[in-house]
């Protein structure tokens, strides 16, 4: 190599390294597709050693319903139809929904039963999450402060209720950069319920980079269309043609580089080599033709389905085997306002099997270990009726952020096991109450991450994915 | 090492290139604030609420503040707690403390100590300082300053014993240039002529003719809707369509007239509260109109309202003050000196807004105007002009009519004393008029009849008419223009009459039917007849528009009766106008009945005047008492035909205007409540959690400056205040913000926080001489935009040497020009200027290019779909560019997401981009169209190359970039020769149709060579 060039490269890793080496904008670096952060002697931020190295987590947009699926209330029935205690509800506020209106208990008609081993309570809707309840850690203490759809996701994804911060990815890929060379560090898949019974929108903030470099920001793999958009080369340009006129791009920009000596454009070729390779890795991703049937079952019948949750949740083993940091499924459904009898067994079946392959699939390969599996929504649902009581056609449950359920599994959890309590309508939290700070606190933890040291400086200020809150929940760590 | 982390050391290492560098005496504001404010001011600082030991760094007062024991000696480092308690090993002890997470470098404490043994001096924190003009510093090169501003960059690079960069050649001025100004590249002859023209101001004269293309506006806009928020829709749950071009048409052309920047500030936060503002300054409202609207259901409104005032009230603060406010929303600000109640006083100015919380006018919220789209301004400013123009010829002077007056009067005189004459149409008064369906019916006292109020499906009228004793052989009726909306003569503009029937009673006997035998009519709309107003029972009729939109044009119809019609004393005409068609609404509204005693009239056979008229005309002419004389002469000019001609004309441009603003479309703007609403502080900025009783008044912050005495105490008296001499920070932020768009960063990098946790200045005396220059040449934005850029510092090449690059990495102290990626809109335009695909028109609304399918709809689980737009709107400035707030365009890469206010733009370099600008539709079409134009202005493939590069890049290729062109093209040929079919199936890209005149393989080979140089570094990047 010409020894300007040489020096001038040099003079890149330095520059970048250098500054990497400085902060965690280090992980500025860390790019989209860059090569193994470790492998280049970077830090990175581990402030102590990760039971996991990623994270799966898939996400219940519109709020599943607690108190149908995982928080057994049998003393609820005792109560039908009689009015929920004002000492319950303590004039916590309610959406315009059911604010003012009447407030009927509401039991659950479904049955309940132990699961496992270790016997963890759930509804007869999730069998296959009752198949793997012994690596489950139930939480049924959850509770958050946003009372609608958007702001308690983007408050659960991003630690505010305002879109405008990084989401939980960005900030994992951000400080731990990437664990692979031609997949991107964060990725986002969506589906939705099959009888398209709720409108909530998958905004592009639920997996943006907020202030951070745009790079951080989740890929959307898509359901229809590329993958990843505008992957595929234009019609007329077949693979081999594009790869040899990739080489005299490359050779045009080196010359300008020689010429004008800003080291940005050496990334700027690395990258168009990047967006090469990805061309073949996503596509060969999204294949699933590879998959023998006995794993293709284990996800259920709808895994063939482009775009489903169950093809979701497969695609999202594929990510974590290639090294994928933060795998975020968003499925959109459960907003059971007035269809709890009819849309409830809906979506469960269209998202338990899938849910349940893909912590049996990654167990049997022994990814289990290290990848950390999430399954919740924003919110729950409350234990009255909204509509009419007497219509059971139309039993609803409205939006209800004081106490909810969601699971986890794998990555440092600790199996077959349950933690909080709900009240006996499962309305306020009874005991060890885990607030969207601390879950995310924890997740970070399991990750090797300090949740108070992982900050970014902007607008003056050092910004948390948990804001000035949050506690690790360390009873519920293997 | 935790230290590592600290966002301090980041901000000393790239801001202050090298402290040891600096002169020795310490700085407060440039260097102990930030440490201070970064490590201390947490619990140390302005918010009270949280403040630790009672102890404050951030004032003076507190700095020396005698306590015990005493906190600073002054001039002894040795002594003092301060020190004692950041130095110490004592654990219990130390600061700051261990959980703090927050830790001070040796090189900190190091510095902290030489400030105190320097005496420990305060001051205010520079940017709440009022600027003041610095001298220009010495330089030791006296000959490369071009103008002021390069002093200071000079003289900073000297210190560190570095030198500017030799000036850029022209090729790549010019193309900097045009790109710099107006957001598109150069034309291959725009750089010939500029290479050719060797007079001193070749340079300048580039620029003013830049400066005044309209291009500049449309590109000046970009950065200023990226920080009002601006978007098309209005994000959350069914981000539904709103109409916030108008505004967007505001900033362009505010930017091209050269608004000064202190009108344009007031304008936008307070237009509404202007002495009768007009349509434009309304419209200018709109900025603080763009922020999100939330329809989402189940959402509480005044939770939604209160959002928006918070957004209001932040992004005013982040883009004219650069203070990041929101910190204050629920305690006092951390850092800088602003209270919470500051906050809500700051709040209570955009608090009051006539607004709802819901999304209530369409997509758009109340308050909201309608206003016209530019063709329609346009038409709308001729049609004033026009009516000025036909009341002119309306009101001749009176003096002037004398003449004709005089012989009108003598006409008029000798036919009413000739007793023969009974050629003429003598006007009626109906003395009773009914409707059928209860519509108001109004009589004038000259004849006219005019119905309003209740406006029925289907109408009859009834007019009762005395009548002289005399014979009647004609009646006609005159339908009238009038003052209703489209002015006439139906009630809605046409009608349709159904019948016209007549009866004759005389004095207590029952009415007698009177026969007529024909009917005309001056104007009849196809397949509405006159002769079907004589059917009485006919769903048919007679009606008048004319198929343009003109009904507003006095129409009449004539009857002639079968028989002379004699007519006894006492008598009265009973007229019977009937609408009974199919067409509802179509309702006479003003007419007028006259009788003649001839068969022989016509359309123009003359009206004999009204009575009143009449009377005074029967009199002694000598004997007319002036207001007598008056009348005749008002009525006479009204008969003449300079009015009659006027006045229709005039009617039909009220008609037209009236339809042109039915057409206008509906903008938010600002406008305030009668009564203002109350200011409470919040808790935690809750929108039902006020703190206590307290009502709040609109009020600055008292830390910055003081309000205008003669400012209102309104929004007008904050825009005031902010444009005000005496605030320290809206100049500054000014000048750096536009710094930033032609440097690439600011003086203040932090533009969005000029507070004291956002960096310091660069050069700070450079940042006050722009701010002070700028004030006191009345705001002109284009005047500080030419001073930019005609400074050696922006002439300088962007080549970056090794050792520069080293001491300099980020070009803080500019010994180079910045060399980075375009924008992606930009790039974007580029591609559509460079392959003349580019289709320029400018405002209006947003247009929809192309974008992968199912995008949309992917998000919105169908609900929203994208309709592409075709022809032209593909190929608009993305300025144009549909924004859907939820999900921006997908090929605009690093843009802001237009949630919230941004100032500051992202660079990234991924290669999500590179398939972008490889493979999306628009620049694949893009390639193939230049390449056409490469094949057809060129015979030589050699020829064709460089042509490509001086399109493109506005620069001949070298010889080893010829050969790389001709590898592309070569393997590009030998491939589709191989495989036409991919070659065909290349050049379908994009919805324009290649040409046929070219070998698809041919064109195809060089589409590739496009999509190449379309991708290179250089041709992306400003240089």
């Amino acid at each position: 190599m010409h020894p300007i060039e040489q020096h001038n490269q040099g003079i890149t890793r330095r520059h970048f390294f250098g500054r990497s080496s400085v902060g965690i904008g280090s992980a500025a670096l860390a790019s989209l597709l860059n090569d193994n952060v470790a492998a280049d002697d970077l830090p990175g931020i581990s402030h102590f050693a990760p039971k996991a190295k990623r994270v799966i987590y898939l996400f219940q947009n519109g709020a599943p319903t607690h108190l149908d699926l995982f928080d057994h209330k049998p003393e609820m029935q005792k109560y039908r139809g009689t009015d929920l205690p004002d000492t319950v509800q303590k004039g916590q506020r309610l959406t315009t929904m059911t604010q003012g209106k009447q407030r009927k208990v509401l039991p659950t008609p479904w049955k309940f039963r132990p699961y496992g081993e270790s016997g963890t309570y759930m509804s007869e809707l999730v069998p296959h999450m009752g198949s793997i309840a012994d690596e489950l850690c139930l939480v049924r203490s959850m509770y958050s402060e946003a009372i609608n759809h958007a702001p308690a996701i983007t408050f659960l994804l991003t630690g505010s209720e305002m879109p405008g911060r990084p989401s939980m990815g960005a900030w994992l890929s951000y400080g731990l950069g990437s664990d692979n060379q031609d997949l991107p560090t964060f990725c986002a898949m969506t589906s939705r319920d099959r009888e398209a019974s709720c409108g909530q929108i998958f905004y592009e903030w639920y997996w943006g980079a907020g202030f951070l470099p745009t790079h951080h920001q989740g890929v959307k793999f898509r359901g229809n269309g590329d993958p990843v958009l505008y992957l595929s080369n234009p019609q007329g340009i077949d693979r081999g043609l594009r790869k040899n006129l990739l080489d005299q791009l490359s050779k045009l920009n080196h010359l300008k580089q020689k010429e004008v000596g800003d080291p940005e454009i050496l990334t700027r070729i690395t990258q168009y080599e990047l967006a090469y390779r990805m061309q073949a890795s996503v596509p060969e991703l999204a294949d699933i033709s590879t998959e023998p049937q006995h794993v293709l079952e284990l996800y259920g019948p709808d895994v063939t389905e482009r775009g489903s949750f169950a093809q979701n949740c497969l695609l999202a083993r594929r990510l974590a085997e290639k090294g994928v940091r933060f795998i975020q499924l968003m499925h959109a459904g459960w907003d059971q306002h007035n269809n709890l009898p009819t849309q409830l067994a809906v979506q469960t079946r269209d998202t338990d099997q899938p849910a349940a392959g893909l912590v049996k699939d990654l167990k049997q390969r022994g990814l289990l270990d290290d990848t950390l599996v999430i399954w919740g929504g924003e919110f729950g649902r409350t234990p009255f009726a909204q509509g009419d009581m007497n219509n059971e056609k139309q039993h609803g449950r409205d939006h209800h952020p004081y106490c909810f359920s969601l699971w986890m599994a794998g990555g440092g959890i600790k199996g077959g096991t349950t933690y909080g309590q709900s009240d006996e309508f499962g309305y306020n939290v009874a005991e060890n109450g885990v607030h969207v700070h601390d879950l995310q606190a924890t997740i970070l933890h399991l990750l090797g991450i300090d949740h108070e040291k992982l900050t970014y400086r902007f607008q003056g200020r050092e910004f948390r994915l948990t804001d000035i809150h949050g506690k690790v929940v360390k009873p519920i760590l293997a | 090492m935790s230290s590592y982390r600290s966002g301090l050391f980041l901000t000393a290492m790239l801001l202050l290139p090298s402290v040891e560098l600096r002169a020795q005496k310490i700085d407060f504001n440039q260097d102990i604030r930030p440490i201070l404010s970064n490590n201390c001011f947490l619990c140390h600082g302005p918010d009270e609420g949280n403040r630790e030991a009672d102890l404050r760094l951030d004032t003076e007062a507190g700095i020396a503040e005698l306590r015990d024991p005493p906190l600073i000696v002054k001039g002894d480092a040795s002594q003092g707690e301060f020190m004692h308690r950041i130095t110490t090993n004592d654990m219990d002890l130390k600061m700051p403390p261990a959980d703090s997470n927050l830790q001070l470098t040796s090189q900190q404490i190091a510095t902290l100590k030489r400030w105190i043994e320097q005496g420990a001096e305060y001051s205010v924190h520079w940017a709440f300082s009022p600027p003041t003009k610095p001298a220009l510093p010495p330089t030791k090169n006296k000959s490369w300053a071009r103008n002021p501003l390069d002093h200071f960059i000079l003289a900073r690079l000297e210190q560190d014993n570095l030198q500017p960069s030799a000036q850029a050649d022209r090729r790549t001025l010019i193309r900097r240039l045009t790109f710099d100004l107006t957001g598109l590249p150069p034309t291959p002859d725009e750089v010939e002529a500029f290479l050719e023209d060797t007079s001193d101001d070749a340079y300048e004269k580039v620029i003013k003719r830049l400066l005044e293309s309209s291009r500049y506006g449309e590109h000046m806009a970009w950065a200023w809707l990226v920080a009002a928020r601006y978007s098309d829709t209005n994000g959350y749950q069914g981000d539904r369509t709103r109409s916030s071009y108008f505004w967007r048409t505001w900033v362009i052309e505010a930017f091209n007239s050269n608004m000064p920047y202190d009108q344009f500030t007031i304008e936008q936060i307070a237009g509404d509260l202007l002495v009768q503002p007009n349509t434009s300054q309304l419209i200018a409202t709109g900025f603080n109109r763009n922020h999100p609207l939330n329809g989402e259901g189940g959402r509480i409104a005044e939770e939604n309202r209160v959002e928006y005032v918070f957004d209001r009230t932040e992004t005013t603060s982040t883009v004219w003050l650069g203070l990041t406010m929101a910190c204050a929303r629920c305690h006092d600000h951390k850092y800088d000196p602003i209270t919470q109640r500051e906050y809500y006083e700051l709040y209570a100015y955009f608090n009051s807004i006539d607004e709802t919380g819901r999304v209530d006018a369409g997509g758009n919220a109340k308050p909201v105007i309608k206003v016209p789209t530019l063709a329609q301004r346009a038409r709308a400013e001729e049609i004033t002009q026009a009516i000025q123009q036909y009341n002119v010829a309306r009101s001749q002077s009176l003096d002037e009519l004398r003449d004709a007056r005089e012989q009108w009067i003598s006409k008029w005189t000798a036919i009413l004393n000739d007793e023969q004459s009974s050629s003429f149409w003598t006007k009626v008064v109906p003395e009773k008029a009914e409707s059928a369906e209860g519509a108001t019916i109004q009589v004038e006292p000259r004849g006219k009849v005019a119905v309003s109020g209740k406006f029925p499906d289907f109408d009859d009228y009834t007019l009762s008419i005395p009548v002289a004793p005399g014979t009647i052989e004609a009646i006609r009726l005159e339908a009238l223009t009038n003052d209703t909306q489209y002015r006439g003569p139906g009630r809605n503009a046409n009608f349709v009459l159904t019948s016209f029937e007549v009866a004759l009673q005389t004095e207590g006997a029952e009415p007698t039917g009177v026969k007529i035998h024909e009917a005309r009519a001056d104007f009849v709309q196809g397949g509405f007849q006159i002769a079907e107003v004589l059917q009485s029972d006919s769903k048919n009729g007679w009606a008048v528009w004319d198929g343009e939109l003109k009904t507003a044009i006095d129409r009449q119809a004539i009857f002639l009766l079968e028989q002379p019609l004699v007519v006894a004393e006492n008598s009265n005409l009973i007229v019977t106008l009937k609408h009974r068609s199919e067409h509802a609404k179509h309702l006479l509204g003003t007419f007028a009945l006259s009788v003649s005693g001839s068969r022989e009239v016509n359309f123009g056979t003359d009206t004999v005047p009204p009575a009143d008229v009449v009377k005074i005309l029967q009199t002694d002419i000598d004997q007319w008492k002036p207001e007598q004389e008056l009348v005749v002469a008002e009525f006479h000019r009204t008969t003449t035909e300079q009015y009659k001609s006027a006045t229709a004309d005039l009617q039909l441009i009220l008609s037209e205007q009236d339809r042109l603003k039915e057409g206008f479309q509906e903008t938010m703007i600002m406008r305030d409540l009668a009564n203002a609403r109350e200011t409470r502080m919040l808790g935690v900025g809750r929108y039902d959690n006020p703190l206590n009783d307290e009502k709040l008044s609109p009020g600055t912050i008292a830390g910055i400056s003081a309000m205008p005495e003669d400012a209102p105490k309104n929004r007008l008296g904050l825009a005031q205040w902010i444009v005000s001499p005496d605030n320290p920070l809206t100049s500054r932020v000014t000048v750096n913000r536009f710094w930033q768009q032609f440097f690439g960063t600011g003086l203040v990098k932090t533009t969005e926080d000029f507070g004291s946790q956002g960096e310091v200045p660069s050069h700070p005396q450079l940042l006050d001489w722009l701010a002070v220059d700028f004030q006191d040449n009345h705001w002109n934005v284009k005047r500080l935009v030419y001073q930019l850029v005609t400074s050696a510092t922006y002439k300088q090449s962007s080549k970056v040497s090794p050792e520069l690059l080293e001491k300099d990495p980020y070009n803080r102290l500019l010994g180079r020009a910045p060399r980075h990626r375009l924008a992606a809109h930009t790039i974007r335009d580029n591609a559509l200027a460079v392959s003349g695909l580019l289709v320029e028109q400018l405002g209006g609304p947003s247009v929809k290019p192309y974008q992968p399918p199912g995008l949309w709809a992917d998000f919105s689980f169908g609900k929203i779909k994208y309709t592409q737009d075709s022809g032209d709107a593909l190929y608009r400035r993305s300025l144009y560019t549909f924004w859907r707030r939820s999900l921006s365009p997908p090929n605009m890469f690093d843009e802001a997401n237009r949630q919230t206010c941004e100032v500051r733009s992202k660079r990234t370099n991924t290669p999500l981009h590179a398939l972008t600008l490889l493979n999306d539709i628009t620049f694949v079409e893009a390639a193939r169209v230049f390449a056409e134009q490469l094949i057809q202005e060129n015979k030589l493939d050699s020829e064709r190359f460089i042509s490509a590069f001086e399109k493109a890049l506005s620069r001949p290729p070298t010889e080893e970039e010829l050969k790389l062109m001709n590898n592309i093209v070569t393997m590009s040929r030998q491939h589709y020769q191989d495989k036409p079919e991919e070659a065909a199936e290349l050049l379908q890209v994009g919805e324009s149709k290649p040409s046929e005149d070219i070998p698809a393989v041919e064109l195809a080979a060089f589409t590739n060579l496009a999509n190449i140089i379309f991708n290179t570094d250089e041709f992306i990047s400003k240089e």
